[in-house]
């Protein structure tokens, strides 16, 4: 069975991707680029170019460079559309016989779908070698507002290019497959695209069978690229403010100001301030003139505030002409490069009211939700295969209330997981289980899931039992906890239904607070882990100084119990640092008596296996309760 | 009796074909499986090369910023007097051109090599045309200015070589 390719033929950039155990991944060209520009020419040398290699010739070779070929693919050449940019483009084209558009490149005339038919023609190619089998099948997509000529010129550009168009999909249910959003049935999706040269908003219906545009709208002009355009002006003009010269008449000048100018409002989605630093970018009679400027985020957003502007009220447009409030959205995709601006994203939360998905590449995403109808057509995607993640992590109470974490968040379940434990006390013949579900360090601030004591542990010194407790979660999301002492063979077990049954809303909050308390939460753990460590040091030293009372010398034997109060007092000053050096100094001091200890006893062996044990924490010691076989305990989620 | 036959036998006929279906899904979902334990049996295998690749090109984004800084010295560079006014100059400008030798030296051990563009002809896959010039003493499209000097890490292109080339006619 051969793989079905998804594509994402954009205007200025394409994109593919394939499914791979089960998920859309994209695949590089052969430049190893993730993207691939949508630019096709042939050469002064007569070489056909495609991508990358177009654009880097395009300079001295406008009239064969032919980009934004998917503004006129399936257009009649009187279409309004096609007129206006004919204006802008740097090649010539002319009306077909269909009433279509021809266009002219190295004195031989094409139609568009011939142009794409070369992109897609290298998308399949460089496909094939990366993956290394032969792709025939493909699922391409197209803008929700394309008609059936367009969608039918897109089709044969895929036949061309020697494919099987299985499917050609819109661009806003790619990206609701992307996010695995057509499940959210009756719901309705707004997807944001505002890409480097256009920008789309569609709403989208989930019906039962299908995902329905229920109205689309947008500005075929408006880009990133008009963002670039207004930093670049900026730096011109301040420049021919404070130097007189005009650099839009050097072009040297004007192409690493026009990359500064990108690579600074990339950095501002990052960062609030960028250096802009251009050194000896031109030079006049009193020699070389350098170029740098600090820009701020907030003079980046003052440039674009009207596209941004733009942006929402044509969204507010397509929304209402939808016959939808605002209210009625239940989710919002954002798609696109320029959706990665702080300010784009902050006024689309704010004109929705809910934060928009945005986790996945926006340049890649409608590629991916392409490869995932791929999948679902070719019987990849099979419902029954589909698998879920687990939002929080899950683990018990250890010593000092600790969280142990034994499944991380976002693992994908089925799973299981175990690990070994022991006891915290001497003679300690029961355990208490405590289930948490959080990302919290300690327990008390995760959300408490369950807990069960599994007793009849043999009697023996802290820390050697070994309790084994495993988790397991099924494909349903039920929580299975065990808890079995091995010397014994004694188990416990609860199964806790409903272990995720929080919404995405709680689940975010939750999140956001472990992020938020993350610094807090690793002190407080190692404050407990320090004192879990005194704990265990002053009970072995003590151990040793009462098992060898007779062998160890009396001034080593003062030595080692002025230091366990040492210890003691620190600890209950609470000062981290000097537990940490008493804890160093007991530690060599115990050492020093052990090697003694040995040089004595020949044949001895050590007291305690050393193990990678954490130790748990029990309420009481349990010395009532009968020992009990195994049994299983249906748990209700506390 | 009759009658018991008949129904016995709708329910026979009904079972052989949930039996059926459920051979037929039984075999799907094998395959399936043994589809998947294979795919990520090859996953595994690959992930070799995939952590090779990550550490061949673990530096590539700090070697792209790093290539601006090296225009800057090459502008820089480009900008001093070749020869100063007297020999205390001289040695100035050595110590410069052997700060960025060193640079280059740094970037070399990383896997950066630059891409030839002495006596050579446009070439797409290394080379991107900034501007023409008419010159009719070599082959059009030749190389007879190089603006900012291109890189490869590993052989794969991390930025082309700007260039101005001839134009004859």
């Amino acid at each position: 069975m051969s793989k079905v390719l998804g594509i994402d033929l954009g205007t200025t950039f394409s994109a593919m991707a394939t499914i791979e155990g089960g998920q859309g991944k994209i695949i590089e060209n052969t430049e190893g680029e993730r993207t691939t520009a949508s630019v096709v020419a042939v050469s002064k040398s007569n070489e056909r170019l495609v991508g990358t290699l177009a654009r880097r010739q395009a300079i001295t070779n406008p009239q064969n460079t032919i980009y934004s070929v998917k503004r006129l693919i399936g257009r009649r050449f009187s279409d309004p559309e096609v007129q206006k940019d004919k204006k802008l483009l740097s090649y010539e084209i002319r009306e077909g016989k269909n009433n279509d558009v021809e266009i002219k490149m190295s004195e031989r005339w094409y139609t568009s779908q011939e142009i794409s038919a070369m992109i897609l023609e290298k998308l399949k190619t460089d496909a094939e070698a990366k993956l290394g089998e032969k792709i025939t099948d493909v699922v391409i997509t197209c803008p929700a507002y394309f008609d059936d000529s367009q969608r039918k010129a897109t089709r044969d550009a895929g036949e061309i290019a020697g494919l099987k168009v299985k499917r050609v999909i819109n661009e806003p249910t790619a990206a609701a497959l992307a996010y695995g959003l057509d499940k959210k049935k009756d719901q309705q999706i707004v997807v944001f695209d505002l890409g480097g040269g256009t920008f789309d908003v569609s709403v989208l219906n989930i019906a039962p069978d299908t995902i329905e545009v229920k109205g689309t709208g947008g500005d075929t002009h408006l880009g990133g690229d008009d963002f670039d355009q207004k930093v670049m002006d900026w730096i011109i003009d301040s420049f021919k403010r404070d130097e007189g010269i005009d650099l839009r008449k050097d072009p040297l000048a004007l192409q690493r100001i026009k990359e500064a100018a990108e690579k600074a409002k990339r950095e501002l989605s990052s960062t609030a301030k960028v250096e802009i630093n251009l050194p000896f970018i031109t030079s006049d009679a009193s020699g070389p003139k350098h170029l740098s400027y600090s820009l701020k985020r907030s003079q980046l957003e003052e440039f674009v505030d009207e596209y941004i502007k733009k942006s929402i009220e044509l969204t507010k447009k397509t929304v209402e002409e939808s016959g939808f409030k605002i209210a009625d959205i239940d989710e919002v995709i954002l798609v696109g490069g320029q959706t990665r601006m702080p300010k784009i994203q902050e006024e689309v939360k704010k004109f929705f009211g809910k934060e928009p998905n945005k986790s996945i590449n926006p340049d890649e995403v409608v590629a991916i939700g392409a490869a995932v109808e791929a999948g679902i057509l070719s019987g990849e995607m099979k419902d029954v295969l589909l698998l879920d993640i687990a939002p929080l992590s899950l683990g018990i109470e250890t010593l000092g209330k600790v969280n142990t974490i034994l499944i991380s968040k976002n693992s994908t379940i089925p799973i299981s997981k175990s690990q070994t434990f022991s006891t915290a006390a001497d003679s300690q013949t029961s355990v208490e289980i405590h289930v948490l579900q959080g990302e919290r360090a300690m327990a008390d601030d995760c959300k408490s899931l369950g807990k069960f004591i599994l007793d009849g542990i043999p009697p023996a010194p802290r820390g050697i039992p070994q309790v084994e407790v495993s988790f397991d979660i099924d494909a349903d999301g039920i929580l299975s906890v065990k808890a079995q002492d091995r010397a014994s063979g004694k188990e416990q077990s609860i199964r806790i239904e409903g272990s995720s049954g929080l919404s995405k809303e709680e689940i975010e909050k939750l999140k956001k607070e472990a992020e938020l308390h993350q610094e807090e939460d690793s002190k407080k753990k190692e404050s407990v882990e320090l004192d879990i460590q005194a704990d265990s040091l002053i009970y072995t030293a003590e151990k040793t100084i009462k098992e060898n009372e007779a062998k160890i010398p009396a001034d080593a034997k003062e030595k080692l119990e002025s230091q366990i109060k040492e210890l003691k007092e620190a600890k209950e000053k609470g000062e981290k640092e000097e537990v940490k050096e008493r804890l160093e100094q007991l530690t060599k001091t115990l050492s020093e008596v052990g090697t003694e200890l040995y040089k004595q006893k020949p044949a001895a062996s050590s007291e305690k296996e050393e193990k990678d044990k954490k130790e748990e924490g029990t309420k009481e010691k349990k010395d009532e309760t009968p020992s009990s076989d195994a049994k299983e305990a249906d748990f209700e989620e506390k | 009796m009759k009658k018991e036959e008949k129904d016995s036998n709708k329910k026979i006929k009904e079972l052989q074909k949930e039996l059926i279906k459920a051979l037929q899904e039984r075999e799907e979902y094998l395959k399936g499986w043994k589809r998947e334990r294979a795919q990520f049996a090859n996953y595994k295998k690959d992930e070799d090369k995939r952590v090779q690749t990550v550490i061949n090109f673990a530096n590539e984004n700090l070697l792209k910023e790093f290539i601006l800084v090296l225009d800057s010295f090459d502008l820089a560079l480009q900008s001093l007097p070749k020869k100063g006014d007297s020999k205390e100059q001289d040695k100035y400008l050595e110590g410069i051109y052997l700060i960025r030798s060193q640079a280059l030296n740094i970037l070399k051990n990383a896997g950066l090599e630059e891409i030839k563009t002495d006596g050579e002809i446009f070439n797409p896959a290394y080379h991107e045309i900034v501007g023409e010039e008419k010159n009719k003493n070599v082959p059009t499209q030749s190389i007879i200015k190089v603006l900012n000097k291109g890189y490869i890490l590993h052989n794969k292109v991390i930025r082309p070589a700007r260039v101005i080339v001839a134009k004859n006619e």
